[in-house]
């Protein structure tokens, strides 16, 4: 074969038409639906992790403007005295409570005992 | 089955894609798994990587096809994501590096008058020619010899009349043979 222009276009030509065509492999579908998946299964990972994200965004937010909310309404003093308030009484019920104690449990005991006495008539 | 109702059934299973109907995308690289493949084996210098860019090109079919509106045809959307991806591929793989006609030989190395080449030296070199012209040019040498390709679609996908398309083919084929020439001589 020279090196002649048109010899050269012939067998250009030839080749490019007689080469048998390249066919995919067995296994070309398979491959890619594997890597669909992949991409799917990887595509709702990030909308996952994202919905994750907003979700606690929110939450945290709404934390974040309910305690702001209670400090610019003054809520926090309220909830300051009413705790300060509620644990007087407490004290002052107990300091009224404890001389009396006594009674308290000699009366809780003398209840118990009576009413183990009933269940054990009943019983018999 | 006549033109009309092939593509019917062509619009039915893109549809039914679009609904992320997971056995009609099967079926729809089943349908255009061998035309990809030779396309992309044809057209890619990288013949390691040919099952792999292949399958890149169903994967961009696969994220494009909620978009696609059915304006052009399957087949030219398809030719569009190949020359795209080959475009790419070309871009990152060298933005200068010429692939060699024969590494193992340099070019200047003095021949025999009557050297004659044999189809498969021939072949050998018409390859690594190839893989030296643009991806344009290699889409449409590569198309243009492969059954099931129309020039029509080919025109479409690369976005330019008929007429230049083949005007294309034919410098495209030139420049191959001129390729050739250089290495030859």
């Amino acid at each position: 074969m020279a090196l002649d222009e048109d010899v050269l276009d012939q067998a250009i030509d030839r080749w490019m038409r007689e080469r048998p065509t390249p066919r995919a492999p067995a296994s070309f579908t398979a491959g890619i639906m594997t890597r669909v998946r992949q991409e799917r299964w990887r595509s709702e990972q990030y909308w996952d992790i994202g919905f994750n994200v907003a979700v606690a965004s929110g939450l945290l937010l709404v934390a974040v403007g309910v305690v702001g909310l209670i400090h610019v309404s003054g809520f926090t003093a309220v909830g300051r005295d009413a705790i300060l308030l509620f644990a007087v009484s407490m004290m002052t019920l107990a300091d009224r409570l404890v001389p009396s104690l006594p009674v308290y449990v000699a009366s809780a005991g003398l209840a118990l005992t009576a009413l183990g006495l009933w269940w054990w008539a009943e019983n018999e | 089955m006549g033109p009309r109702m092939a593509d019917e059934i062509e619009a039915r299973l893109i549809a039914r894609c679009q609904q992320g109907d997971e056995q009609a995308f099967r079926e729809l690289v089943d349908r255009y798994r061998h035309l990809v493949f030779a396309l992309v084996a044809r057209s890619s210098p990288e013949r390691t990587r040919v099952e792999d860019l292949a399958q890149e090109v169903f994967l961009r079919i696969h994220r494009g096809l909620p978009y696609f509106r059915g304006e052009a045809k399957l087949t030219t959307w398809i030719f569009r994501i190949v020359v795209n991806l080959l475009a790419q591929e070309s871009a990152a793989r060298h933005q200068s590096r010429e692939v060699p006609l024969d590494p193992a030989r340099p070019a200047h190395e003095p021949r025999a008058d009557d050297r004659t080449l044999s189809d498969l030296e021939l072949r050998d070199r018409l390859d690594k020619a190839m893989a030296r012209l643009p991806p344009t040019y290699r889409v449409l040498v590569a198309g243009h010899y492969l059954e099931g390709v129309k020039y029509e679609d080919l025109a479409e996908a690369l976005d330019m009349p008929l007429g230049t398309v083949k005007t294309h083919l034919h410098r495209a084929k030139k420049q191959l043979r001129e390729l050739l020439e250089t290495d030859l001589r």
